[in-house]
């Protein structure tokens, strides 16, 4: 398995083509590692002299101690011969963001990278990417300016995309949606480190526990399984799939070969391979944060605790339609809490707590539920803006959660005044959804990860098994 | 083509109907009584794979005479769908009851090599779309997935007072299709279409195989 964290955790870093004149990307990239990346930094511009204050060399071979990655941001015709200077270098890693290589039917030069790789034993992102954000080491290629983008909070999450533009945007909307990230890596035209590559390497990443992937294309195929068989089974493993649409018609002499349209392969791929496909990018963080934290249901019952009768069997609903199971309550449960409940409130699952439902019922009902061995994860449901429900009924929630094994997901929405208490139950570590159908994919994903680990054991379909003779 | 295809599913342990090649009437007649009443008869040609279009199959043939006359119509027949076509002989094969039909296929894919499909035979297939597909190589579990993962996988399990399908059957086959085209990566596409899947044991009743 190659080692990849020369890329993420490097002790210094040359940019090739770093430039002190504002908005050029070799500016852009400059300014962000001399910002966050605490090791060594070397520019390297043919004709400066200085840039941020560093000395400024005129190549690779110049810089008097050893370098661990480069970033090469040059126009296409000069990549090779820097790349060439890399490899004499003994440069072990090399991000090479300039685009005009196959993406615009140049393969030649893109071949000429590919064998200087090969000849120094140099490992290449790129080229045509924004290579390597990483919120713990510092480390950022990406050519945004801080004047118009946000970088997300540090998180578990680690996102691998095709597209260096849409690396970019997740980058900022995460950092709105309040979303951790641990790394974001685009790989452009992935002429060496690919999908497989980079998912092999964050298997042993301690900061990654989620890897989210966004794919147009797979190139090889049977590589990319085999890695995500690997992985999946510890790291959750999601996938962003786009050409949903794009027809699959090929001339083919059999019904099978006219059935077997792209997508419905790579469908089966991510199956095989327990990768969670998600819907579009608002589906796949849903999935990702509640993953995120690392807490699984043994159960694939699922209880949903709620104040709000109609949100409760939305949610229920919803949970049906992603092929889930409401758990069954024991008796034992539902004597306890019929015990303690006023009769109004229904004990059953859902488990609705009325209007009037004030902290201590919650707390009550978590307990009976954390309790009850079918119950494999909750979704407590939480109407804030009623009167009986104070605020501080979060602090309750966060105290049941920190001795909870469950996963606990909360569905909750509001204005600006219940907003600030959402975000305390997020910074207090659970994943909060806005709609009962954001929340029951979060519940898939959960139980989903849970059979991948074995946690859960799935039997066969019922139908299937009374037919098997 | 057909006949040979059959052959080689055979020889992956996948049962086929009984059956010959005949280049005469005196042929069709023998392989005819060979494989038992009733018969089909189908022309065997590497130039005509859609043989109902072609008007090239007669069904359900029990006595000599009428055997006859469809072995002379098939020929005819192929011969004026494609009078260039390499003709081989024709297939006598005896014909099994009426069966629940489902297809079992394999495509090859530039990024994943062959793809396994699974589907209910006729509409369920044709019009429905209703089939599910695993990369190969295929282990158990996936196969007893490919099944259950169709919307129609209910009518293997015996609707209306049917008896069950033999879904094991159905699984076993699709196993052995697995391995044939893991050993021949030249095979670039593969019909099962249709195999017949009883209370016990299932059929491949027609078979395609496409090289490089």
């Amino acid at each position: 398995m190659a080692d990849l964290n020369f890329f993420f955790n490097p002790s210094s870093i040359a940019v090739i083509g770093a430039s002190d004149t504002v908005g050029s990307v070799g500016y852009e990239i400059m300014k962000n590692l001399h910002e966050d990346f605490p090791g060594e930094l070397y520019p390297i511009n043919i004709k400066q002299k200085l840039i941020f204050g560093k000395p400024s060399y005129k190549s690779i071979l110049d810089v008097p101690s050893k370098v661990d990655m480069a970033v090469i941001a040059i126009a296409a015709p000069f990549v090779s011969d820097v790349l060439e200077e890399c490899g004499k270098k003994g440069v072990k890693g090399v991000i090479i963001v300039s685009g005009g290589f196959s993406e615009i039917g140049e393969k030649e030069r893109e071949a000429k990278l590919l064998e200087i790789s090969k000849k120094y034993g140099i490992r290449i992102i790129g080229p045509n990417c924004i290579g390597i954000y990483d919120n713990f080491s510092g480390v950022n290629t990406i050519f945004l300016s801080k004047d118009k983008i946000s970088f997300p909070k540090k998180g578990k999450i680690s996102f691998l995309s095709q597209s260096g533009a849409f690396a970019g945007l997740i980058l900022d909307w995460t950092s709105k949606e309040r979303i951790g990230i641990s790394n974001v890596v685009s790989y452009g035209n992935k002429i060496d480190v690919n999908e497989a590559d980079l998912i092999d390497y964050l298997y042993y990443d301690e900061n990654s526990k989620v890897i989210c992937l966004y794919i147009e294309g797979i190139r090889r195929g049977q590589k990319f399984m085999e890695a995500a068989k690997r992985v999946s089974k510890k790291i959750p493993i999601l996938a962003l799939k786009s050409g949903k649409t794009k027809s699959g018609a090929k001339a083919a002499s059999s019904h099978t070969g006219s059935l077997a349209g792209e997508d419905i392969i790579y469908d089966s791929a991510f199956k095989q391979s327990h990768i969670i496909r998600a819907n579009n990018f608002e589906d796949l963080f849903d999935m990702a944060k509640a993953l995120e934290k690392g807490i699984f249901p043994k159960s694939d019952g699922v209880a949903i605790l709620t104040n709000a009768g109609g949100l409760g069997v939305m949610t229920a609903d919803a949970l049906e339609m992603n092929g889930l199971r409401l758990a069954n309550l024991s008796e034992d449960t539902i004597k306890k809490l019929r015990d303690q409940f006023p009769e109004r409130v229904v004990v059953s699952n859902p488990m609705d707590l009325v209007g009037d439902a004030d902290k201590g019922r919650y707390e009550v009902g978590l307990n009976a539920l954390l309790e009850d061995k079918d119950v494999g994860l909750i979704i407590v449901i939480l109407l804030l803006q009623v009167p009986t429900l104070s605020l501080d009924s979060v602090d309750t929630i966060l105290r049941i959660k920190k001795i909870s094994d469950k996963p606990m997901i909360i569905l909750g929405a509001g204005g600006e005044i219940i907003t600030p208490y959402l975000i305390k139950l997020e910074e207090g570590g659970l994943a909060v959804y806005p709609s009962p159908e954001r929340a029951a994919r979060a519940a898939y994903a959960l139980v989903n990860h849970a059979i991948v680990r074995g946690d859960i054991h799935r039997e066969r379909k019922e139908n299937i098994g009374v037919c098997k003779i | 083509m057909e006949h040979e295809a059959k052959e080689i599913m055979k020889a992956y342990g996948i049962k086929v109907p009984k059956e010959g090649i005949a280049t005469s009437e005196e042929e069709v007649l023998k392989i005819s009584r060979q494989v038992e009443y009733p018969v089909v008869l189908k022309i065997a040609s590497p130039d005509i794979q859609h043989k109902t279009d072609a008007g090239a199959v007669v069904l359900n043939l029990s006595k000599a005479e009428d055997i006859l006359e469809a072995y002379r119509r098939v020929l005819e027949n192929s011969k004026k769908f494609d009078p260039t076509a390499d003709i081989r002989g024709v297939i006598v094969q005896h014909m099994m009851p009426k069966q629940r039909e489902v297809i079992i296929g394999v495509s090859r894919d530039n990024q994943f090599g062959h793809v396994l499909m699974f589907g209910l035979g006729g509409i369920f297939v044709e019009v429905l779309k209703d089939v599910s597909f695993r990369i190969v190589p295929i282990e158990e579990e996936d196969a007893y997935e490919m099944i259950s993962e169709i919307r129609s996988h209910q009518m293997l399990c015996g609707v209306r007072g049917e008896k069950p399908s033999d879904v094991g059957a159905l699984v076993d086959i699709m196993l052995k299709v697995s391995k044939f085209v893991s050993d021949f990566p030249e095979v670039k596409e593969l019909d099962l279409n249709p195999v017949f899947v009883c209370e016990k044991g299932a059929v491949a009743v027609d078979a395609l195989i496409v090289i490089d």
